[in-house]
């Protein structure tokens, strides 16, 4: 079966600009800001600050008061105004000129604990360096946001992380966005918004809570015939053997396969371990959304890792789905993502007595609390 | 810029110093345009200044203010605004000046956010503004373009603060260690020049968009604005009033500013020695000449904006340059105007509350300006001799009054034309000035003009012309004039001018004495007439007996108002010509007034036509020069060819192969020389190919991360390049491949990758 695995190369790594300087051609990128200043594309905006509202009510003032009066005085402090609005303007561009921006997130999110959200900001202008900027960046789901601002000038031809450090409450699908890159540069006036962010889907593992887990053993103390399916996870080499499609990198055995000219893995003793498969069942008749099918999330979430870690997990399966062999780190990563994304379902029917040795299953207790079954009997609890 | 400059940076607690430093001066600069207005609040400025100086050498000041006294300051100050703005009625610049500057003292004496240092730009903008607007000096534009970077920095400044993490902290700490110098020779350390050289260039691009948006802002004229607030002098500087007591024009001539500045039309021609004319004082009382009661309630009170003599002068726009004199009186001279002579029309910028006294021919304003006063006066004639109104004519029919001050009936003077007669009787005053006019005429009866020379002859006999002389100091008994005719004192202008008054009317002319200011100097610079202070006169008008009032002038000897001689504004050759470095300060004042502060939609029409002109000249000229020169080509070729041309021919082939060439390989020649140079000795610097070969290196590195995105052929040609790139850069060989070709291939394949990006 083709499982999707999420790309490795996130969208959010590409840089993103401006966007009105992207032409080699100087007439052409002034033309391209003359247009922007007219016809501003989505999401650029002006507006003025308190400070700016001041200074047009001032020129305003000033204004009507020099046409009344004739007072060259005051049109001389009126062209003065005006000028320096139109230079806060120039330096602002300026400001934004060479620079470009990059999210770069963690590869997993988990509810409730702390990742930053990192904004690489770079200024490839040869001179002149780059003050006060802010993003305004958002948890678009969990309707949080946060100004990350450069505290100090980004000197020509440097790059500087800005980070926000974020600690989301809920699991599931997370949209992170660069708004736009926003100045009040150079003097206050106005409040450039520059549109064209970035956006990001995250998916946001379940917490992990602590748990009791202790299966009670079998009748004959071990799990007969249940091996690990991950070869080499023992310590002791007992034979190598050809690649075969699945095997893990780190198996390889690069002497024997230059030797060979051909791939060659180590295999390792096998561990006379217990391995375990989880199963979920999320009917609407059993969970109830809310703070136990979080419970049962995160119990699954955290139970399936510490297997991983401890090579005693042999795959996942939820409701119909079916069964996700556990055999790399991505493969777990994928099961928590769906984990993350995982709702109680109105027309699922649950699989009666299921009573294989090495499955887990779950069910609600009192008081919120999750109880974890294997081969029918109860071996832990969140 | 090094890098270790470039690392360096202000902390949060140096750009809060540097913002309170900024505040500071902003503030003191604001108080420094307050010194040219008169708002009668010295010690107050002084006051403010020195507290605000202290702020800024000790930063620390405000945390130990008390905080009950902090409390109880805006209450206080708000009592004393009212309680400033009620005593001060009916005026309202004085106590509002005043407590703007109570505003900005509270906003500098206590730490400031934000919203505070916003305030304070306001109020100083505010401070700046009104006082040029009031005083119209030319320090208002030397004082904007102080204050305008130094309010840029503090926003600047506020702005870099408010992006910090400790936006609203104070930090009092760094306060307290502040230590000017200390701060200076950091701020010196961590100053890039390339960005002080670039923010200079930003400061004089805003100055020139500045000067583009005044000239091209649309505008009304002049005449028809609207009266701004108008701040009244106290007292007039030059003591010219209708009252003058002995010594006040001496105090003035010892002031040697520049009281009067006269644009003159083109083709005028003025005495050589002019007598700017403005207060008549008809009668004489208590050792004082004053215009009499009489005479001012012939005064008729407007308020407009222009002055017409003459019912049927012509509009504004139908007067042309020729005849158009501008005046420029400076603030605080006098209420009254001087001209040279009679006029059809006068006109001001604004509406003002308007004077005018058809029988003295005085024109005045009603309050003294605080700021210079500019008036135009259209169609300006200069006669020997000033008319005499209808109702002077009876002039010729009445005696000498002699009224006597210490009697009861002595307070009655007469009416005008009466007072022009008016002698002070008691004391043996009318019995010396009897002996001493008979002594002149010898008992003759004497016409207006004999009497005149020997009067003038009599005086300057016994009397010097002196300005350190002050009779009003002697403790002697009689009339100060009478006494000073009686001794063969020196003495100054207004001496010789009231004693010939009281001689002409005991002989029975009727005289007047008038002050005014007498000649000045041509400004070498502007070609602009300049009266100074000290060039204040008063001098006599004696009445002809002809319907005519005779200019005199005891201290020089002068009769007439003396228009022949004179000369044209344009070669005024023979004028004294100021051309110190004080008249070259004092053009610049005149281009302010006629380049700043009167530009008006006519100037801008004239400024318009004028570059028109000037652009169509350079066109036409470049045609015409285009066209010589082509067909002097032309010419030349369809010569036929003889030895010289053919020279000429190879020698142009030669010189412009050679250009071609050394562009062409300018890299590889340049090249060449420096290694040779190397080898014979001499270090020209880094050889330019490799210099270049560097620089793309260095671009080329920046963009490997990307390169991995790149096509297959592209990476491929980008390799081959870096390859040579690099071989250029390091290899001193001859194997190298040519500089011209790799660097125009790496300079496609970056712009290239960065269309990409």
């Amino acid at each position: 079966m083709a499982i999707e695995t999420p790309s490795m190369k996130p969208k959010s790594l590409e840089w993103a600009d401006p966007g009105f300087f992207t032409n080699q051609s100087r007439t052409r990128n002034f033309f391209r800001i003359l247009k922007q200043l007219v016809f501003p594309p989505e999401g650029h905006k002006t507006l003025p600050t308190p400070v700016g509202i001041v200074l047009i009510a001032l020129s305003l003032g000033i204004g009507s008061a020099a046409y009344n009066t004739s007072s060259n005085i005051l049109f001389m402090t009126l062209s003065l105004l005006l000028s320096s609005l139109l230079l806060s303007g120039i330096l602002a561009w300026l400001n934004f000129k060479g620079i470009q921006w990059r999210l770069n997130l963690e590869p997993h999110f988990r509810v409730g604990e702390v990742t930053p959200i990192r904004i690489e900001l770079s200024n490839h202008k040869k001179l002149l360096p780059t003050y006060s900027l802010w993003f305004r960046v958002k948890a678009k789901v969990s309707h949080e946001s946060k100004r990350v601002y450069l505290h100090d000038r980004l000197d020509a031809g440097t790059t500087r992380e800005l980070n926000w450090i974020l600690e989301l409450k809920n699991r599931g699908t997370e949209i992170i966005e660069v708004a736009g890159l926003e100045t009040q540069f150079p003097f206050g006036f106005l409040r450039k918004v520059i549109g064209g962010g970035i956006s990001r889907e995250v998916v946001v593992w379940p917490r992990r809570v602590d748990y009791k887990f202790s299966p009670k053993l079998g009748k004959r103390g071990h799990q007969p015939g249940n091996t690990l399916r991950k070869p080499g996870s023992g310590t002791e080499l007992i034979n190598l053997r050809s690649y075969k499609v699945g095997d893990p990198q780190r198996l390889v055995h690069w002497k024997a396969s230059a030797r060979q000219q051909r791939l060659m893995v180590r295999q390792m003793s096998e561990e006379n371990q217990d391995a375990y498969l989880i199963f979920l069942e999320t009917p609407l008749s059993k969970w109830q959304p809310g703070e136990q099918f979080e419970k049962l999330c995160a119990f699954a979430g955290s139970l399936a890792e510490d297997l991983y870690m401890q090579n005693r997990l042999l795959g996942t399966a939820i409701n119909d789905e079916a069964v996700l062999p556990i055999k790399r780190i991505n493969d777990l990563h994928y099961f928590l993502e769906k984990l993350a994304k995982l709702q109680p379902l109105e027309q699922y029917n649950p699989v009666n007595d299921i009573m294989g040795a090495t499955i887990i299953t779950f069910t609600p207790d009192n008081g919120n609390r999750v109880k974890a079954y294997v081969g029918g009997n109860e071996a832990g609890s969140a | 810029m090094s890098v270790a400059t470039k690392q360096v940076r202000l902390s949060y607690e140096e750009l809060y110093q540097l913002k309170w430093l900024l505040g500071g001066c902003l503030s003191l600069i604001s108080l420094w345009t307050l010194l040219y207005l008169e708002v009668r609040s010295g010690p107050l400025i002084t006051l403010t200044a020195a507290v605000i100086s202290a702020g800024i050498l000790w930063p620390s000041l405000p945390s130990k203010i008390p905080a009950v006294f902090m409390k109880a300051a805006v209450p206080s100050l708000l009592v004393v605004i009212a309680a400033d703005f009620f005593l001060s009625r009916p005026d309202i610049i004085p106590p509002l000046i005043r407590m703007v500057i109570l505003l900005v003292l509270a906003r500098s004496l206590a730490y400031r956010k934000r919203r505070e240092d916003l305030q304070l730009i306001l109020l100083c903008l505010f401070i700046v503004v009104i006082s040029g607007v009031l005083t119209l000096s030319l320090t208002f534009a030397f004082q904007i373009i102080i204050f305008t970077p130094c309010a840029m920095a503090l926003l600047f400044v506020i702005n870099l603060l408010e992006c910090h993490d400790r936006e609203h902290e104070i930090p009092q700490e760094g306060l307290s260690e502040f230590k000017l110098i200390h701060f200076f020779m950091r701020i010196i350390k961590i100053v890039d020049l390339r960005m002080v050289a670039f923010a200079s260039l930003l400061f004089i691009g805003v100055l020139l968009v500045s000067t583009f948006i005044f000239v091209v802002i649309p505008r009304f004229r002049l005449d028809q604005a609207i009266p701004f607030l108008n701040l009244k002098s106290q007292k007039s500087r030059s003591g010219f009033s209708d009252t003058i007591h002995f010594g006040d024009v001496v105090e003035i001539i010892e002031d040697n500013s520049v009281a009067l500045r006269v644009d003159l039309p083109p083709g005028v021609e003025i005495p050589q020695t002019p007598y700017w004319r403005m207060v008549v004082l008809d009668d004489y009382s208590k050792e004082s000449f004053r215009m009499s009661s009489s005479a001012r309630l012939k005064n008729i009170y407007d308020v407009n904006n222009v002055i017409k003599l003459k019912k049927d002068s012509p509009a504004l726009d139908e007067v042309g340059d020729e005849a158009k004199w501008t005046f420029y009186l400076e603030g605080g001279i006098s209420r009254f105007l001087p001209v040279l002579g009679l006029f059809d029309t006068m006109r001001f910028q604004t509406r003002q509350n308007i004077e005018i006294n058809r029988l003295l021919r005085v024109n005045s304003t009603k309050d003294i300006s605080s700021g210079v006063l500019f008036y135009q006066v259209e169609n300006m004639q200069m006669m020997d001799k000033i008319p005499a109104t209808w109702y002077e004519r009876k002039l010729a029919n009445l005696k000498p009054l002699i009224v006597d001050r210490s009697s009861r009936q002595g307070e009655r003077t007469g009416l005008y034309p009466q007072t022009t007669l008016v002698l002070p009787g008691g004391s043996g005053n009318i019995e010396t000035l009897e002996r001493i006019v008979s002594e002149i005429t010898e008992g003759n009866k004497l016409s207006v003009q004999e009497f005149t020379t020997r009067a003038l002859d009599y005086l300057r006999t016994n009397h010097n012309y002196d300005l350190g002389y002050d009779v009003t100091s002697r403790e002697e008994e009689g009339d100060v004039l009478i006494r000073w005719l009686n001794s063969k004192s020196p003495g100054h202008c207004e001496l010789f001018a009231g004693s010939f008054t009281l001689l002409a009317r005991m002989a029975g002319h009727p005289a007047r004495i008038v002050t005014g200011f007498k000649g000045g100097a041509w400004n070498g610079y502007e070609n602009y007439y300049m009266v100074r202070n000290s060039n204040a006169h008063a001098w006599c008008e004696i009445y002809d007996g002809e319907g005519s009032w005779v200019l005199v002038d005891p201290a020089s000897g002068t009769q007439g108002y003396n228009t022949s001689g004179g000369l044209t504004a344009v070669s005024a050759s023979t004028f004294y010509i100021d051309d110190t470095w004080r008249a070259y300060v004092d053009s610049l004042r005149i281009l302010w007034y006629r380049r700043i502060v009167n530009f008006d939609k006519n100037t801008q029409k004239e400024l318009t036509s004028q570059i028109k002109l000037m652009g169509s000249a350079f066109i036409d000229g470049l045609q015409f020069e285009i066209k010589q020169w082509l067909h002097n080509i032309v010419t030349w070729f369809n010569q036929p060819i003889n030895y010289e041309k053919a020279m000429r021919i190879i020698i142009l082939f030669i010189i412009s192969l050679s250009i071609f060439l050394l562009i062409r390989y300018r890299s590889y020649i340049l090249s060449q020389l420096s290694t040779e140079a190397k080898i014979l000795g001499f270090d020209l610097g880094a050889d330019p190919v490799r210099k270049k070969a560097g620089k793309l290196v260095v671009k080329f590195r920046n963009k490997q991360s990307e390169l991995a995105i790149t096509r297959g052929s592209m990476r491929q040609e980008w390799h081959d390049i870096y390859r040579d790139l690099l071989t250029l850069r390091f290899n001193d060989g001859h194997d190298r491949p040519s500089p011209r070709g790799v660097f125009r291939k790496a300079s496609r394949l970056l712009k290239q990758k960065n269309r990409m990006i």
